[in-house]
Parts: C-alpha cells; structure tokens; sequence
C-alpha cells in the first residue's frame, strides 16, 4: 500500500538530513507505528507522504502510484489526523466537519455520526474556539475519517487525552483496521503503539533503527527476566534474574529447590526499554 | 524604576527581533526620502501642452515658458495623448493655416483659455508690460508642509501601534499575567511601555524635519508639539492593546484608528475655517494644525501652548473614559 | 463546482463572524453621512484669486471686474492689507491688486513666493490677455473638441470625491481583509487540512478573492446610491469594482504568503496602501501626471471610477484599467498560488 525506499530530506538543501535513507513497506490492511523521540524525523517523514513537503530524494508510491506524479484525487482515498489541532475556530464542530466534506468528490461520512463516535455530538454546533484541548483534538480525529479513508494518516492521535477517551480512539482505530483500512500511525508513546500497531519501526535522527512487529521486537532484544520475592535466612528478599544467563538461572532453581518463594513474575522487556537499548535514547 | 526599565528594554528587544520595530522605524524615513522627490514636482505642477512638431522650434520654447511641452510628429498620437485621463492640451496646424487647439473636452477651467492666449501671443498680439509681481515670503509649498506633518504623525501613530502590539504579544504568550504576580506596579508597567511611545517620535520627527531640509523651523516647538501628539498614540496604542484579544483584532481596531486620524488630517487641512470647529474634539486635529503651522513657520509660543492644552485635556478625557477597560485589560 | 461553493460557504460564514460585513456597513454609513452632511458643497479645490480695487476708473476695469465676479473662486476685499491677512491664512490663494496708470490697467500679483516660473509666466499672460480682452476673441483659432464637453467643476464638491471613496474604501479594505483572513487561517494551520484533501490552492485563493469581491461590491453600491444616486454607470461601476478588488486581493494574497504573521507583515500592508493612495494627489488637479503616478495602476483605477461614476468623456480609461487590473491580478494570482505551495513546504 505504501511503499518508501532510500528517502532523504534535507530542509536546508545540503547534506543536512532530517530524514536519511528510510525506507520501508506498509502493506494493505495493516497498522504500522512510526516511533521515535519529537525532532526524529517523523513528521518529515509523514509530511512527504502527505504531500505536504516535497519529495527531495528517494522513491515513495502509495498505492502503487508514485506521488511525483500523483493526481489531487489521490487524496479522496487517505485521511490524516494532525497532532497540531487546525480546525477553523470560527466554525462549528459540524461546520468544520461538512466543510471538509465537501472537499471530498468520493461518498463522505455524515459529520454528526462522527461526532457522536468521538463523544462530540454536545458540543457539535459550538465554535470550535470554544473547545479545550482534549475536543479539538478529537475533532481533528474525526476530520479524518470524514472521506472513508483507506490510508489513514494518524499524528499522535491520543496526546492529551484521558484514558476513556484513549481507549474509544484505539477502539475507532482498530474496527477501522478491521474493515481493511491502512494506518500509518506515528506516535511516541510506546503503549499506543504495543497495543495498536501490527509492525513499527524505530526512528532517531532521522534514521530507522530497527523495523518488526512489536512482539519480535520482544522477543529479539527483550531479555526474558523474573523476579523473585522468597525467605532467606528468616527474612524476605526479593531478587531480578535472567532466564538467559546460565548464573542466574542455576540461582533461580535452587531458589525454587528452597520452596520459601512469596512471588514470582516473569517481567517483559517493555518496547521502551527496547527503544531505548537499540537506539540509546529516551522517547520524548 | 529599575523595572520600568526592563519593561522598555524588553519592548524594544522584542520589537527588534520581529523586525518591526526596525520597519516602523523606517517607514517614516522612507516616506520622507520619497516626499523629499514628491514635493518638487508637485511644486512646478504648470499646464501640459503636446504639441505638434512641424509647428517648429519658436512655437515649443513659447509653450515652454507657461507649461511642459511633449512634442509629437504624428495627429493621430497627438490626439491620443490628448484623450488619456490627465488634462494636456494639444496644439497642431488649423485647417486654413493657423493653429488649432485640440481639447478633450473635461479640462479644468483656466486650462481650456490658456492655450488661446498662447497662441495670440505668437500671432503678434501687442504685449504690454501691465502686470507686476510680488509674493509674502512664503518660501515652504503647502503641499510640502502638509506633507512634513503629515509624515511626523505618521511616525507617531506608529510608535502608538508598537506600544499595542507589545501589549498584545504580551497577552498572547500571557507573560502579561506572569508579571502580574510579580511587584511590579500597575503604573510601572504602563510607563515601561509608554517610553517607547514617548522616546522613538522624538528621533523620528527630527530625521524626518532634517531629511526634507527644514532645518530653519522652530525645533524646540517641534519637540513639544511631538511629545503632546506621543502622549495621544500611547492612548491609542493601549486601547488597541487591550482591546484586541489577539493580533487579527489588533488590526481591525489599527484599522478603525486610521480612519479617525485621516479624517482628522484631512479635515484639518482641507475643510473651510467655518467648518473646522466640527473636528475641535479630535486631538489629532490639534496635533495637525500645531505641526502645519510651526513647518510653515507662522506657529507661536502662546499659540503652541494652546493647542498642547487642548491635546492634554482630549488625551486625558479619552484616558478616563477609557481608564476602567485599561486597568482590567492589564490585569 | 462543488468544492468551489464548500469554500465559498466556509469563507463567507468565517468573515460573518469575523465581523466583515458589519464593518462594511458601519464603514459605508459613516463615509456617506460624512460626504452627505460634514463635506461642503462648495469647496474650491483650485487656487483662489484675492482681489482688490485700487483707485480705478470703473468703465475701464468693467469688463475684468465683471469676468472675476463671475468666477466662485474669486474674492473681493478691500484692502491690499487684507489680501496679505487672508493669504497668510490661506496658502491656497494668490492676490491681485488692480489699478491704473496712464490710463492703462495694471495688476500687482501678489503671489505666495514658492510659486513657479510659469506659474506666474501665465498667470501674467492671462491678466495681460484680460486686459485686451476684445483682440483674443478676434482670433481665428480652431478648437477641436475630442469628446463631449464636460465640467468636472460643476460637479458639488462633495459628490465629486465620491471616486476617490470607492477607490479607498471597497478596494483597499479589502485589502486589508484579506491578509486578516489568511493570516488568521495561517494562525489555524488550517491550510494544511486542506492540502490533504483533493482541493487545489488556486481554488482555495479563489474563493476568498470572490469573498472580497462581493465585500467591495456592497461597499460601493452602498456609498455610491447614497451619495450620488442611482444614475451612473452600473454596468461600467460593477466591472471596475470586480477588476480594482480582484487586482487588490490578489497583491494582498502575494504579500501574506511571504509572511508568518501579520504583525510581521503590516507595515508592508500600510506601506503599500499608502503608494496606492499616493496618485489621489492628481485627482483634483489633473494637469499633474509625472510618469511616477500614472504607473501606479490606481491611477487609471480612480478616473475609470470617476469615467463610471459621472458618465462623461472618457471611456477608454475604463475599459484599459479594467484589462490593465485584470492582468496584474492574473500574474499576482499565479505567483501567490506557486508562492503558496512553496510556503507550505517551509515548516
């Protein structure tokens, strides 16, 4: 469905890359996280997408149509969600909805129906500049829905939201997903990302670390551990051991052998910790 | 006092930065640069002939003394000159071998005749030396006094503008509440922002007097003349700040401002003496005729004195009438 | 089509609550009760002739003084010291003191001292020609009349400023309007919305230049019925109105796509206003066009308006600033839409 390969960006026309050699394939019906720290290169990458920035150097096809040459109406088929909420403030939730309804020359949503399934319907005929944050944002998430999207765009749709609300977007997102819809999420908050994301790849300084569904990710870097909490000599201890290293683990089964264990966890890396381990930095 | 300091250091930095301040700075100065290329061509504004070339040399130089002359070899261009918007009068042969004036038709009075007479005089009409000429010692046009003051208002109106557009990034980026829990003074803020209001006018206004080489007017009257007129745009410049909720507003308002000092001005300058009472409640219209009359060099002290008092009192009437909504816009 | 009214709503919904069309209107009432009641009727915008009579045999000055008597912007007073008061006052004015010698009349001309040369080169010539009034006449001169006769001086002051109202007020308001539109649009980021949908930019610059269209239209038929009245030249007012606001929206289009924030670009907004304002200065004395004003393409804009708005001698400059207007719009529209696309790359 979306298809980067070698792609370069420079904003000051030199070798000063914001986004260096990122390539990578989303196919159809698939959610791919975009993860990386804020100044990574994310939105630069997605901007080139979107169109918004031009393409320097490198291949980008969506739909098996190279953008450089691709037609507006390209457009009718993808839907983006800003992380900034650009909503026109003099216009109301439903005005701003029909409005960019009517940009559409494909069948549209009926922008009500969308309100009601982001929690807007109350303050649907309300100024948008009457909005807290949290409804701009949800407002801007419903945008991009408005044309039926097949590729969808999302820009850290949950920031700044309550976890109801979080939970409700990841919901749209996956009954989406579900109906065949392509998301090309970018986020840095890792959990979104666990939860929702089929395939993510990893992004710093413009570069892509490491690309592969969440649980490989896991499974690849993440070191199996356990931690145990058991008596000892009269008083509770509580010990981390990995499973992998020979040390620990002839430990472990004579701790086990001692029959004075309380609790017992096996604890996952979390993708964080694996982030930050492949690229040594934290996500901010 | 320290901290009305660093207000008026803050404002001027942030000014620069934006390089507004740089261009509002400027712009007068460019104005003036281009009134200083404006005014002597208005200046020698005479009448326009276009003439047709095989009248010869004798008839262009007697043209010449009463107009500016462009000479044109072909009738049909001639006429179309004629025909454009401005009034230029075209002279060409007559058809029984005298001369013909070719008019368009809307000229200004005095323009239709003169060519006539013109023409009578190359005919050999008697010319009798009947007319003598004197002037009053008026040596500074009208135009270029309006325009001197015209410019120096403009300087201040703008420094006015700085004042509210400070005030509104202020509120925008809501610093303006993070000083109000500081102990500064509400007073102290508000004279922070006034000196650039007060200090950049009185630079301005004597670049501007230099630029058009007025250096001989009175520039001591010109200093209190400009202070009292600063005093109206640091008015202005708060109102628009605490009016507008943001830059948008600001402009709109910037826009309704303009409206009030042209028509001011331009009453001022334009409207008959029995008119003029109408505008007496304006400041601007004090300003204007205080700054027209020390250009044009007939200004007194006790006349300056005057129009000051007048300023002072509008400006303050306006700052108590206004002195609730400045207060709260500030808080 | 379709997308094309989706904006068009959008864009007129915005400037409602923006205030735009009550501004408009509370501009217009003022600008006409202004014109109507507060400007004379009578206002000479020409220089005025101070005179006055020193010791004349009447039967000699009777035809002169009959000629300036005739003329509103002469003035009768009684001394040459009171010509001196009044043209201190009054540095629009020229005084002449008439009297005679050796049975001839002669004129002292006190003028203001910064006239020209020729300006007083005719001024002698034509009391000289006064003087003689009977040999000019003699004259065998032809006139050739281009165009119909028309006297813009009969014309009350205050309808005749009405031009200059509707080349300052609908078309420079607009103006500014628009830059407050796009930079309040600029402020929501809401062109990039926009951008991911399969709207094109021409189309959304379109749309706000239409807005401003049909602002100034009100605007001028408001002040122009008003003042004036009904019997002008609609079709021409219209057409010109459409050409000086398309020319005007379009430059203000340009100039906030070099911008990130109006403030930044205001000054720009005013200075430009102001070198657009600047060939008003020819509008009253029309014998004023250095090639330095009449480029300035409001300078055609006033007088095709004035052309409209008193129907009368010269139609030509209608139809040439209409073209001249519209094709500044068209090459300002295609840089602001290409100037656009690159703005948007910049963040």
């Amino acid at each position: 469905m979306i298809r980067v390969k070698n792609l370069y960006h420079s904003y000051t026309n030199d070798s000063n890359y914001a986004v260096k050699d990122v390539s990578f394939e989303i196919s159809k019906g698939e959610i791919f996280g975009f993860l990386g720290p804020s100044g990574a290169g994310k939105s630069t990458t997605q901007k080139i997408l979107i169109g918004l920035l031009q393409l320097q150097r490198g291949e980008v096809s969506i739909d098996g149509k190279d953008i450089r040459n691709a037609n507006r109406k390209l457009f009718n088929s993808i839907g983006v969600s800003f992380e900034r909420a650009n909503v026109y403030k003099k216009l109301t939730g439903i005005e701003n909805l029909s409005f960019f309804a009517q940009m559409f020359s494909v069948p549209t949503e009926d922008p009500l129906k969308l309100l009601k399934m982001v929690g807007l319907q109350d303050a649907a005929s309300k100024k948008a500049s009457s909005y807290s944050k949290g409804m701009l944002q949800r407002l801007v998430f419903a945008r991009s829905m408005i044309n039926n999207p097949s590729i969808w765009f999302l820009d850290e749709p949950t920031s700044g939201l309550d976890p109801t609300t979080t939970s409700v977007i990841k919901d749209i997102i996956r009954n989406r997903q579900k109906q065949g819809a392509t998301v090309f999420l970018t986020t840095h908050n890792m959990h979104i990302a666990e939860e929702l994301c089929d395939r993510v790849a990893f992004i710093t300084n413009g570069e892509i670390s490491a690309i592969d569904s969440p649980r490989s990710l896991k499974l690849k870097y993440g070191e199996k551990r356990v931690i145990v909490e058991h008596i000892e000599a009269g008083e509770l201890t509580k010990e981390e051991l990995s499973l992998t290293e020979e040390a620990n683990k002839e430990r472990l089964s004579s701790i086990i052998s001692a029959g004075k264990i309380e609790t017992m966890h096996t604890q996952e890396a979390s993708l964080e910790d694996i982030f930050i381990k492949l690229t040594g930095k934290e996500l901010k | 006092m320290m901290r009305l300091i660093a207000i008026f250091k803050r404002d001027l930095k942030s000014s620069f930065r934006e390089f507004l301040a740089v261009y509002i700075i400027v712009a007068p100065i460019l104005f003036a640069i281009g009134l200083r290329f404006f005014i002597p061509s208005v200046e020698a504004i005479s009448y326009q002939f276009a003439i047709e070339e095989s009248l010869g040399n004798e008839v262009v130089q007697e043209f010449k003394k009463y107009g500016s002359v462009e000479t044109y070899n072909d009738l049909d261009k001639l006429k179309s000159r004629v025909n454009k918007v401005d009034d230029i009068i075209g002279i060409t042969k007559g058809s029984a071998g005298g001369y013909a004036v070719v008019l368009e038709g809307n000229e200004a009075g005095g323009s239709r005749y003169i060519a006539h007479q013109i023409i009578n005089r190359l005919q050999g009409g008697e010319r009798k030396e009947i007319v003598t000429f004197s002037d009053i010692g008026a040596r500074i046009s009208t135009v270029a006094i309006y325009g001197t003051s015209s410019v120096i208002l403009m300087a201040i109106i703008l420094c006015g503008i700085v004042i509210g557009l400070n005030i509104i990034e202020e509120k925008e980026s809501r610093t303006i509440s993070a000083l109000g829990v500081t102990p500064m003074h509400r007073l102290e803020f508000i004279l922070g922002k006034s000196l650039v209001g007060f200090s950049l006018p009185i630079i301005e206004a004597f670049i501007i007097v230099w630029i058009l080489n007025m250096t001989n007017i009175n520039l001591m009257m010109i200093l209190v003349m400009t202070v009292a007129s600063s005093l109206i745009a640091i008015i202005f410049g708060f109102l628009i700040g605490v009016l507008s909720s943001n830059q948008i507003s600001g402009i709109a308002n910037m826009k309704f401002l303009m409206l009030f000092v042209s028509a001011s001005f331009i009453g001022a300058v334009a409207l008959p003496q029995t008119y003029q009472r109408f505008l007496y409640w304006s400041p601007i219209y004090w300003s204007t005729i205080g700054l027209n009359s020390i250009v044009a060099n007939t200004a007194t002290w006790p006349l300056i004195g005057q129009y000051t008092m007048w300023i002072l009192g509008l400006t303050i009437l306006i700052f108590f009438i206004f002195r609730k909504k400045i207060s709260t816009g500030l808080s | 089509m379709r997308r094309l009214l989706g904006l068009l709503s959008k864009d007129f919904t915005v400037a409602y609550r923006n205030y735009f069309f009550l501004i408009v209107f509370v501009v217009a009432a003022l600008l006409i009760a202004a014109t109507v009641f507060l400007v004379p009727e009578q206002l000479s915008t020409g220089t005025g002739i101070l005179y006055t009579l020193d010791e004349v045999d009447s039967s000699l000055a009777k035809p002169v003084i009959a000629l300036f008597e005739g003329h509103k912007e002469y003035k009768r007073l009684d001394s040459k010291e009171a010509i001196v008061e009044q043209m201190k006052k009054n540095k629009n004015t020229v005084g002449i003191v008439i009297y005679e010698e050796q049975e001839q009349l002669r004129f002292e001309v006190i003028m203001q001292g910064f006239e020209n040369e020729r300006s007083k080169n005719a001024m002698a010539l034509t009391l000289e020609s006064l003087a003689n009034i009977g040999q000019l006449q003699a004259e065998s001169i032809e006139t050739v009349l281009l165009d119909k006769d028309m006297d813009y001086g009969k014309i009350a002051f205050n309808k005749s400023i009405v031009p200059l109202l509707l080349l300052n007020e609908p078309i420079m308001l607009g103006f500014i309007f628009l830059a407050t539109l796009i930079f309040m649009e600029r402020e929501e980021d809401t062109i990039k919305a926009y951008m991911v949908t399969p709207g094109r930019i021409k189309e959304y610059l379109l749309s706000k230049i239409i807005l401003m269209m049909v602002l100034s239209l009100i605007s001028t038929i408001l002040i122009t019925v008003f003042t004036v009245g009904i019997d002008v030249n609609w079709l021409m007012l219209i057409a010109i109105t459409i050409a000086g606001s398309w020319f005007s929206s379009c430059m203000a289009m340009l100039l906030g796509s070099f911008f990130d924030s109006i403030s930044k670009a205001m000054i720009w907004i005013l200075g430009i206003s102001l070198v657009l304002s600047v060939p008003m200065a020819a509008y009253f004395v029309p014998s004023f066009s250095p090639a330095y004003l009449t480029v300035i393409p409001t300078y055609d804009l006033m007088f095709a308006l004035r052309e409209a708005v008193f129907p009368g001698t010269n139609p030509a400059v209608m139809y040439r600033s209409i073209l001249i207007l519209a094709a500044l719009g068209a090459i300002m529209y295609a840089m602001s839409v290409l100037s656009y696309k690159r703005s948007l790359a910049r963040d």
